[in-house]
């Protein structure tokens, strides 16, 4: 491997590796309950899993996420890329979208689980609108900054509109689908927790209040550090691949 | 026989009024505009920035159709083949050299091969699975124009194809551009502000001015020899063509 390639991944490790290590010291001079050592959330990781119901809450919880993920991403793109072409319909809609920007995860969650019950469709409705207009703005984005004079080779040599969505549309929003996939993924685990901690009986988010509520630092980051490891390998295996495959033109 | 007619052709722009930006104005760009092209006739379009002549290759493209007046090409539906040379060379970023060229057989039952000939043609065979990012911009001319001759086009439409290149390589390509036109048998309308190009070319120089654009004068070209450049023929015609009426030198 190149040198130079090999050094940012170098930097990477050193950089975890001095997190841990600080981790460690402080375990060892701060010695109390409340402050769990690496060791002991390691040992706490094994437990959980050994019982089975880390993976259990882990997959209940990526179920959430990931459902409302495409839900919001499908919407979204639909949504956005109709407003980026039909100004009308950008003019009277501007201003949801702004709202929709602004209203407070929770404040939408709570009012979900008033209106529908403590119900997975109501997390799910919550999650989807908490995310959906940063899709939008993005795909909306995207589609403005579309260069128009390819579409004036798809009018001279008559492309269908299944080859000007493949081969033109497309290509030019997938840095923007990515983008929004990207961060969308970030913050919906994030806030698929928080909600699950308010009205849930089951998942990460659920298990972390219980672990909160018995002071059970050492579980409380067993759980966090295991789901944060998930989601990074779903970044790292999925995301990043399907990324560089859509733009893999940009850095040749 | 005449191939293409364009009769009483208008078009206009709404564009912001330069004394008061917050004002749109009407711009008449084209009234009543009249030309006819015989078959396999090659028409080279000089005159000013900005008075028409592109807007009119947009029109005929297809791209353009907010117009009025008639165009008639004189083809069936089913043989009117059209293609472009861009000003720009519009090739698709995300598409190899293979894919932008085999873009334009979409009309026809081609072999997919006929891409693979054409670019052996303009000299690309080993650059085939190369993307524009990785072509010089000789290169990316010679895909354009493979690409504008791989569905064997009855009506070709270039919008200054060789501007911004060094003289050495636009005249190399000027000369196999004027090879793939005889033998194809095209009908070609070049739009230029490029005199010797247009002599090198055309049967035909139109040379247009003001606003709206209207027809200055027209000359008929026959070159004893094989078009070059700078050769003794073609600056003679030139200066023939300057001395006649130095008013050109200004609608050039």
């Amino acid at each position: 491997m190149n040198k130079n390639n090999s050094l940012p991944s170098l930097f990477r490790w050193l950089s975890f590796l001095s997190i841990i290590l600080i981790w460690t010291l402080l375990s060892f001079f701060v010695e109390h309950r409340l402050f769990a050592s690496p060791l002991n959330v390691l040992n706490d990781i094994w437990y959980h899993l050994s019982k089975g119901e880390l993976i259990d809450d882990t997959l209940i919880t990526l179920a959430r996420a990931g459902t409302s993920f495409f839900i919001a991403m499908i919407l979204g793109s639909i949504i956005g890329y109709l407003l980026a072409r039909f100004k009308k319909l950008d003019y009277f809609f501007d201003s949801w979208v702004i709202v929709g920007l602004n209203i407070p995860a929770i404040v939408l969650v709570i009012l979900f689980y008033i209106w529908l019950g403590l119900n997975e469709i109501a997390l799910i409705s919550a999650v989807v609108l908490n995310k959906i207009p940063i899709v939008i703005v993005n795909i909306r984005e995207g589609t403005r900054s579309m260069d128009k004079s390819y579409f004036q080779i798809a009018k001279v040599y008559q492309l269908s509109n299944f080859q000007i969505w493949r081969k033109i549309i497309l290509p030019q929003l997938y840095p923007y689908l990515m983008t929004s996939a990207r961060t969308g993924l970030s913050l919906i685990w994030k806030i698929v927790l928080v909600f699950e901690l308010l009205g849930r009986g089951s998942g990460i988010g659920f298990q972390l209040q219980v672990f909160f509520s018995f002071f059970d630092i050492s579980s409380l980051l067993a759980y966090s550090i295991f789901f944060m490891s998930v989601i990074l390998l779903i970044e790292n295996y999925i995301m990043i691949p399907i990324e560089k495959k859509a733009t893999h033109w940009r850095k040749l | 026989m005449i191939d293409i007619s364009i009769t009483n052709l208008s078009k206009t722009f709404l564009l912001p009024d330069p004394t008061n930006k917050e004002k749109l104005q009407y711009l008449n760009v084209m009234k009543d505009f009249n030309l006819n092209i015989q078959n396999n006739e090659v028409v080279a379009l000089v005159g000013p920035s900005g008075i028409g002549k592109s807007t009119l290759l947009n029109i005929l493209s297809g791209y353009d159709s907010k117009y009025e007046g008639t165009i008639n090409i004189n083809r069936s539906i089913e043989n009117k083949k059209l293609s472009f040379i861009f000003q720009a060379h519009n090739l698709l970023p995300w598409l190899t050299a293979y894919e932008n060229v085999e873009i334009a057989c979409n009309t026809e039952s081609l072999d997919k091969n006929s891409a693979l000939q054409i670019l052996k043609e303009v000299g690309l065979d080993d650059f085939i699975n190369s993307y524009p990012n990785n072509l010089s911009g000789g290169m990316k001319r010679r895909v354009s124009i493979a690409r504008a001759f791989v569905n064997k086009p009855n009506i070709l439409l270039m919008d200054e194809p060789f501007v911004s290149l060094e003289k050495p390589l636009a005249n190399q390509l000027r000369e196999q551009t004027i090879s793939l036109i005889n033998k194809n048998k095209v009908t070609a309308i070049l739009v230029t502000h490029d005199l010797k190009e247009a002599i090198m070319f055309a049967n035909r120089i139109i040379f247009c001015n003001d606003n709206p654009m209207r027809i200055y004068l027209e000359r008929e070209i026959r070159l004893k020899d094989s078009p070059l450049y700078d050769s003794d023929e073609i600056n003679e015609i030139y200066n023939d063509i300057i001395s006649s009426d130095p008013a050109i030198l200004k609608a050039k």
